[in-house]
């Protein structure tokens, strides 16, 4: 026990050759709290003063406390001086001891091998193979949940209501305050260096262009789509890696009833609903911080910026905006949701696959804003 | 020989001191004053019906949970005062099988029940193995099951692994929570042997929640049975059996019945004895119906 110093059994027992046996008279105390990893030690030292050959005794007189461990430690002991054809007895066991360590000499195995780790080549090789594997798998998954979404919505008893009503309620509603404090600090900030710049060429009136057109078409899609990701995807995936691992997934199988039905579907549509009304309240409050840093900050007034706004950004800016918006909910939520399915059944996984959710749809998210982007200055929008 | 090596002396020669416990969650009284003590050397069975309170009466002597009123002393010590290193030094001395295992799903088993004894003694990694594999054979697994993981084990071997890992620093004072549910009717008679094995070569204590009456009949001292929030009756088996309170006697007398009846269906195998292996799980078409 770690508040108790500990004792060497090995060092505390003594070895006497008595005429022609040698006698080894065992230290009082053989448990786990002992040092008994040092019984090598006392097998050389055994070894080093009786002679070959010599039959040995172990006199378990003194001892008073023994436990699985140190029965183990000590048969060992008795086999390893064995060897040679060498006769070792035990002696001065009560009953209980000697019933000891007949259950242990019963039961002793050598430890199984490890599982097999891989090698580094096989694992590249494997892991190569899984970035396939799981990229069909997605859009595999993506396909399933999308011709389902559709079936749903030709049926619309099919939409669990309640269900897309409660995570309405958790992934929009609940990101509300921290969607609205980011949004209202990029507007700020944007509207700050913005001026800062424009100043020097005396185009201050620019000012309203940069935070209009910036946040409305870039930022406050980008800002929440990422926001979303981190705190709904990732509890998505949380939630069903949890389920999966508690075998709740495939309770609900063995019921009837589908995973996706009442796991995913009313995720995505909430999500399709949430985000881009979350992307219109960022736009909104991002702009309201751009105004108040604009009025701050630079001759321009409130009146002024509002006056200017509808005719510098076109009402396109706005809708490609939030149109991006249910494309970005679709990748959150079908990837945190996935990467939930392929939690395997620890606690590890669920953890590993938390964090892939993130990860994965952050990406998504910026390469396919890239590609809207590209795509938007190709037909000129 | 080390004058701090002797077993800590402790005045009390109960193992377990329960004195007028209640605990309450919200409203819903769980514990409605409870007294009994666990002698030392004893099998305790604590048994009642399902939610009556004894997993909750088990996590208290664990300090995992604080009665509302009343005290329990565990081998002499008053658990509402030990703090730090006294509780951290208690806890070694208690071994404890929780009703769902609770392995750790990221070690093997090997691992799973080296892990106590990496944590609390000064032993090396090999004969930490062996200890390992000796406790995995005591517990009726086969060897190769020490290098599995949780996930790849059947239920029953999971109640076994756990009781390995339960078993791993020779606790003075076992808990055991529903060791043989789960486990086919030879499985459940074998580890009620290796129990009593146990406590005649370690002379340790053991409290034992169970609803296996058979088990009950083989390796109890005495019996505790928990109803309402009370202790309803306290005693040797052969006597709660014959009590006069019609309650306790159908107790027995019910789950006899029950388990004639359910113990044995026909043409259902038991649990496996040995380790099958793992059934590969596919999860690429896990949100197929
Ligand atoms: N953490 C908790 N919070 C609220 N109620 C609990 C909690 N733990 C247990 N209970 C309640 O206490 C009662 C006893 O539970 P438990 O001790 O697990 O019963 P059992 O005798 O079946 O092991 C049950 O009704 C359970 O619902
Ligand atoms: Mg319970």
């Amino acid at each position: 026990m770690a508040s108790r110093p500990i004792s060497d059994p090995a060092a505390d027992t003594t070895v006497r050759l008595e005429g022609d046996v040698g006698s080894v008279r065992l230290a009082a105390r053989w448990t786990v709290h002992q040092r008994l990893e040092r019984a090598g030690e006392l097998e050389r030292r055994i070894l080093a003063e009786i002679a070959g050959g010599v039959p040995i005794v172990l006199d378990a007189t003194d001892l008073v406390a023994v436990d699985t461990a140190g029965a183990l430690v000590l048969s060992q002991l008795a086999d390893g001086l064995r060897q040679g054809g060498r006769e070792v007895r035990i002696s001065g066991l009560t009953d209980a001891q000697q019933s000891l360590f007949e259950m242990v000499a019963a039961h002793e195995h050598e430890p199984p091998a490890p599982p097999r780790v891989a090698l580094a080549r096989e694992r590249a090789a494997a892991s190569s193979l899984r970035v396939a594997d799981d990229a069909i798998s997605f859009l595999s998954f993506l396909g399933h949940v999308f011709v389902t979404s559709v079936g749903a919505l030709i049926r619309p008893r099919q939409i669990r209501g309640r269900l897309v009503l409660r995570n309405l309620q958790t992934a929009g509603a609940d990101a509300l305050p921290i969607i609205g404090l980011l949004s209202f600090l990029i507007g700020i900030v944007i509207a700050y260096q913005g001026a800062f710049q424009l100043h020097r060429f005396g185009a201050d009136v620019f000012i309203v262009d940069l935070v209009g057109l910036s946040l409305l078409r870039e930022l406050a899609p980008l800002m929440t789509a990422i926001i979303v990701a981190g705190r709904t995807g990732s509890a998505y995936a949380a939630q069903i890696g949890t389920m999966r691992v508690t075998e709740e997934v495939d309770a609900l199988r063995v019921m009837g009833l589908s995973p996706v039905d009442v796991l995913v579907r009313p995720k995505v549509f909430a999500l399709l609903i949430a985000l881009p009304l979350l992307t219109v309240f960022a736009d909104i409050v991002g702009v309201l911080g751009g105004l108040l840093m604009t009025s701050v900050s630079t001759d321009i007034g409130p009146t002024f910026f509002l006056a200017q706004f509808p005719r510098v950004v076109p009402l396109e800016s706005f809708l490609v905006g939030v149109g991006k918006a249910p494309v970005f909910a679709l990748v959150i939520a079908s990837v945190g949701c996935w990467q939930g399915f392929q939690a395997s059944d620890s606690a590890e996984s669920v953890g590993a696959r938390t964090t892939l959710s993130v990860v994965h749809s952050v990406f998504l998210i910026i390469v396919l804003d890239a590609a809207f982007s590209i795509v938007f200055s190709i037909v000129g929008i | 020989m080390n004058e701090f090596d002797r077993p800590q002396a402790d005045a009390s020669e109960n193992a377990v001191e329960v004195r007028d416990v209640v605990t309450r969650f919200g409203r819903q009284v769980v514990h409605d004053g409870i007294s009994f003590d666990i002698r030392r050397g004893e099998i305790f069975a604590l048994v009642g019906g399902s939610g009556s309170g004894k997993s909750t009466l088990m996590r208290e002597i664990l300090q995992l949970e604080r009665p509302t009123e009343g005290s329990i002393r565990v081998f002499g010590r008053d658990l509402q005062s030990l703090r730090g290193a006294d509780a951290l030094a208690l806890k070694t001395r208690l071994g404890v099988l929780f009703q769902g295992g609770a392995l750790f799903g990221s070690l093997t088993v090997l691992e799973n029940i080296g892990l106590p004894l990496r944590e609390h003694t000064t032993l090396d990694p090999k004969l930490i193995e062996q200890i390992g594999t000796l406790k995995i054979a005591l517990v009726g697994l086969p060897p190769e099951a020490g290098s599995k993981y949780p996930s790849e084990l059947s239920g029953g071997m999971i109640k076994r692994s756990a009781l390995a890992r339960a078993l791993a620093l020779d606790a003075e004072l076992l808990l055991l929570d529903e060791p043989t549910s789960g486990l086919d009717p030879a499985g459940a008679r074998a580890l009620d042997r290796l129990v009593l094995q146990l406590r005649r070569s370690l002379g340790l204590t053991v409290l034992v929640i169970t609803h296996d009456v058979e088990s009950i009949r083989l390796v109890a001292d005495r019996v505790g049975m928990l109803a309402g929030g009370k202790l309803l009756a306290l005693g040797p088996v052969a006597e709660l059996e014959n009590s006069a309170d019609p309650f306790v006697r159908g107790y027995f007398q019910g789950a006899a019945a029950t388990a004639s009846r359910t113990v044995h269906p026909p043409g259902r195998a038991g649990e496996p004895g040995g380790g099958g292996p793992a059934i590969p799980r596919r999860t690429d078409d896990l949100w197929e119906e």
